[in-house]
Order: C-alpha cells, then sequence, then structure tokens
C-alpha cells in the first residue's frame, strides 16, 4: 500500500512560483513512514503554488499603472 | 513610484494572490484583497522603507485588511464553513492518500490564525521572524500556533499528527506489526 499524496492537476509552469517547491507527487510520495508533517507541508506548498503559479490577472497590472498615474489625485479605484 | 520598485511589486503579486486565497476561501473576494493591498500600499507609499522586507510589509496590509473586513462577513464565513464541513465529512481520508481538493477543505476549516501561520510558514517560505512580524505576534505564539494548526489539520485529515506517525490509521493503526 502506497502512501501517496494525490496531487490533480499538478501546477505546471515554473513560472513565477513562490517557494522553491519540490516536484509534485515526486519520488518520496511512496515512502511509508512519511509523516503527517511531511503530508501536511506538501499540501499546504501544492495548494499554495497552484494559485501562486496562475497568471496574474491583467487586471492587477492595470490597477498598478492606474494608481502610479494617479497617485497625486489620490486613491481612484477602491476594490468593492 | 520608480520603475525598480513597481517591478517589485507586480513580482510580489503572485505570492500575495497566494495568501489571500489561503485567507479568504474565496477566489473573488481573495483577488478583491489584493487589489485592496495594492491600493493601501502605494497610498501609503512613503512608509515603507526601501531597502527592507517589501514582502512581509505588503502581507502585514494584506492581512490586516482582511481581518478588519473578516469582522463585517463573519456570518457569512461560518456559513461557508458549516457546508465545507459537511462535504469533508463524506469524504474520509482513504488508503492514507489525501487528494488536494480534500486537503484544501480541510484546510479552510481551520480558524483563520491558524491558516495564515501555516501558509507563511509552510507554503510561502516566510521564516518564523517574518510571520511574526507580520502577524504581530511573538516568534513563540507563531510556533505554537503553526504546531496546533497543523495537529487540527491532522485530525481533520484523519491522519496521525504525531510526527513519527505514518499516514492514518490506515496504515500503521495496529502497533507496527511492520510492513
Amino acid at each position: 500500500m502506497e502512501a501517496r499524496v494525490a496531487s490533480k492537476d499538478a501546477p505546471g509552469p515554473p513560472s513565477g512560483g513562490a517557494s522553491g517547491g519540490e516536484p509534485p507527487g515526486g519520488g518520496k510520495s511512496g515512502k511509508p513512514g512519511i509523516s503527517a508533517k511531511a503530508l501536511i507541508t506538501r499540501n499546504l506548498r501544492l495548494a499554495y503554488d497552484e494559485v501562486a503559479s496562475e497568471p496574474v490577472p491583467q487586471h492587477f497590472l492595470d490597477l498598478l499603472n492606474q494608481l502610479d498615474e494617479n497617485k497625486d489625485a489620490g486613491k481612484k479605484e477602491e476594490g468593492q | 513610484m520608480s520603475a525598480a520598485f513597481k517591478s517589485e511589486l507586480i513580482s510580489m503579486l503572485p505570492s500575495l494572490r497566494a495568501f489571500a486565497r489561503s485567507l479568504s476561501r474565496n477566489p473573488a473576494q481573495a483577488d478583491d484583497l489584493v487589489q485592496d493591498t495594492l491600493v493601501k500600499a502605494l497610498t501609503n507609499i512613503e512608509r515603507f522603507e526601501p531597502g527592507t522586507n517589501l514582502r512581509a510589509w505588503l502581507f502585514t496590509i494584506l492581512r490586516n485588511h482582511y481581518y478588519s473586513h473578516l469582522r463585517k462577513a463573519k456570518r457569512e464565513v461560518e456559513d461557508v464553513e458549516g457546508r465545507m464541513a459537511a462535504r469533508l465529512a463524506t469524504r474520509p481520508a482513504q488508503n492514507g492518500a489525501i487528494d488536494l481538493e480534500d486537503f484544501k477543505l480541510a484546510f479552510a476549516q481551520l480558524a483563520p490564525d491558524h491558516r495564515e501561520v501555516l501558509t507563511l510558514v509552510g507554503a510561502s517560505g516566510c521564516s518564523y521572524e517574518e510571520a511574526a512580524e507580520i502577524c504581530g505576534c511573538a516568534v513563540g505564539t507563531i510556533k505554537s500556533r503553526v504546531n496546533r494548526g497543523r495537529k487540527k489539520l491532522a485530525d481533520l485529515l484523519g491522519v496521525d499528527g504525531e510526527d513519527q506517525g505514518a499516514l492514518s490509521g490506515v496504515l500503521y493503526a495496529h502497533d507496527t506489526a511492520s510492513p
């Protein structure tokens, strides 16, 4: 019986990933003695990297540009 | 804002989004949180000392904003937690394997102070000291929150929270009748 961590679709492109994560679902996962701590850490990273590896939505960049331009005029866009 | 600062800010967006997502479990709300963080950061840009830890500064803003918003949205959050608990209860860990989606559901049930430290220390690569700075508390507090958060998560997932414990009772339930 294998102690494995199922990682659905692992976040693909190694673009702007945050933490230097190990490859998901890698070789270590077959090790029977993997601790709950290691398991949790791995999944924490997977969940985090999944978001961090998404391309940054354009509206953030637009917002930054806009804020930059309007800096002196005070804040213009409130997010909600 | 200098071009260098701007590009540094842009390089922080992926981790800001990931941190926000671990706090606010709704992706749209999480992105709103990041957006508000950018606005606040740039409005208070003169308070940032160049050369210091930009990520910690941004994470702090995001976190504080989340908590002030959380108070308003408390009821909604509790409702989400209830539904997630119900869903998770129907999908117990099997054979020690943990599906990432199940993990996320379990994680979402943790208290925010556990979610934040686990994300900061466990996933984003923050040191305990950085996490303490971001959360405005002592390093010892961060450490004990990490431990308690991990323990809670292990309980929710049905895996053994003890250090040497294997994945769930399935593997090692019977006093190591070795493999």
